[in-house]
């Protein structure tokens, strides 16, 4: 077991903070940002610490299976509401089924595979993998579906020009979905490439604190990093996929979206 | 019928036509030849070159060009030659009139009224309607 945090050192941590906005009162806004911000992880950790431990005290599958869900469905409201403010009804519910379908075919059945947990639905295990795998693709949906915009915009007399000549919108647009797709990915990518250098990836520090053997914790790493891209490489395809049909109609014409404000 | 198989038959050809990619060259499936070029006098040396490069009137042609990839039935042309000197404007009026010859039909829009009565083909004056 690792040494549990005291109550003085909860009050030393809060002074170390109040010190930290000494610090930065260079701008008199800063140190009140720095301790909301704190106050508002507090809270958000409270919650969470309370939620986990209930569906570890339950830790039946139905339970499990609903955080789970649950956990698609917020990052597909925060997938849908990054990408420039297009908080559409038809776009939210798109990112939280593609979330909920990478999520039950690529995370989960990995997680199931690769760990084989004890009960299968292990709390411990399925929920914050999941959540990791979810949570860090949606930077890389919305900056792929971001760009995709973008250049919907800017090209498009060049799209019309293709249309005009023959070409199928999906033809017409594939260089944009191309580059939309990689500007996605690129940021997995290069996090991928930079694990293991300068810092400990947080899951795995988390692991060797608790105690795990690093030869250990590494495969976790490896798992997690795997889940991470595959799930985020669905949710991109997907999103671009749908979302250039958003821009397209039954007479297969352009059809610009109102630019974001 | 599907709109892209409508509009490999019927080919518009915008006032200002827009390009995709970064060579002229590029935007043709198949390559023109040389004589192709010739009849709207522009350089083969063109394909190679960066479409930044080229000079409005040289995509003009070039556009009427691209047009023919795939060959259509109909061409609808908005002001097929606003950006050419009177010379290559009768070279490209000539270019049309062949291509569309007596099999196809093109429906050209301009402001040029010598031009339409070159083209030898019925005229529909919107002033005269509004009249």
């Amino acid at each position: 077991m690792i040494p549990a945090i005291g109550t003085w050192g909860l009050v030393f941590l809060v002074a170390l903070i109040g010190a930290t906005a000494i610090i930065v009162a260079v701008d008199h806004k800063l140190p009140r940002q720095l301790i909301i911000a704190f106050a508002r992880m507090a809270l958000q950790l409270l919650i969470l610490a309370a939620i986990l431990g209930w569906l570890l005290d339950r830790s039946d599958p139905i339970t499990t299976g609903l955080a789970l869900v649950a956990i698609a469905l917020l990052g597909g409201l925060e997938t849908a509401y990054r990408v420039d403010s297009l908080y559409e009804l038809p776009v939210i519910l798109r990112s939280v089924a593609i979330l909920l379908a990478a999520g039950a075919v690529v995370a989960l059945p990995s997680v199931l595979i690769v760990v084989s947990p004890e009960p299968w639905h292990d709390v411990r295990l399925v929920v914050p993998i999941f959540g990791m795998a979810v949570g860090s693709s949606i930077a890389g949906t919305a900056l792929a579906v971001t760009t995709l915009h973008r250049m919907l915009q800017d090209g498009r007399t060049a799209i019309e020009a293709q249309l005009a000549l023959g070409r199928r919108f999906t033809d017409a647009t594939r260089h944009i979905a191309r580059q939309a797709i990689t500007a996605g990915m690129l940021p997995v990518v290069t996090a991928t490439a930079a694990t293991g250098m300068v810092t400990i990836p947080g899951m795995m520090s988390g692991q060797i604190i608790a105690g795990a053997a690093p030869a250990e914790a590494i495969r976790y790493q490896f798992l997690i990093m795997t889940l991470i891209a595959a799930v985020t490489a669905v949710s991109i395809r997907a999103n671009i996929a749908l979302e250039l049909r958003r821009w397209t109609d039954h007479r297969a014409r352009f059809r610009a979206r109102r630019r974001p404000q | 019928m599907p709109a892209h198989h409508w509009r490999a038959r019927v080919r518009y050809c915008a006032a200002e036509p827009a390009w995709w990619a970064q060579h002229v060259g590029d935007h043709f499936p198949e390559q023109p030849d040389g004589r192709a070029l010739d009849a709207l006098g522009l350089n083969p040396s063109l394909l190679g070159r960066p479409v930044a490069q080229t000079s409005t009137g040289e995509r003009q042609r070039l556009a009427l060009l691209r047009a023919l990839q795939p060959m259509p039935d109909v061409f609808l042309l908005d002001e097929p030659t606003s950006a050419l000197d009177p010379d290559t404007a009768a070279r490209v009026e000539r270019w049309v009139s062949s291509v569309v010859g007596a099999a196809r039909c093109a429906l050209v829009v301009t402001h040029d009224c010598a031009l339409a009565d070159r083209l030898n083909a019925p005229i529909v004056s919107l002033e005269a309607l509004a009249a």
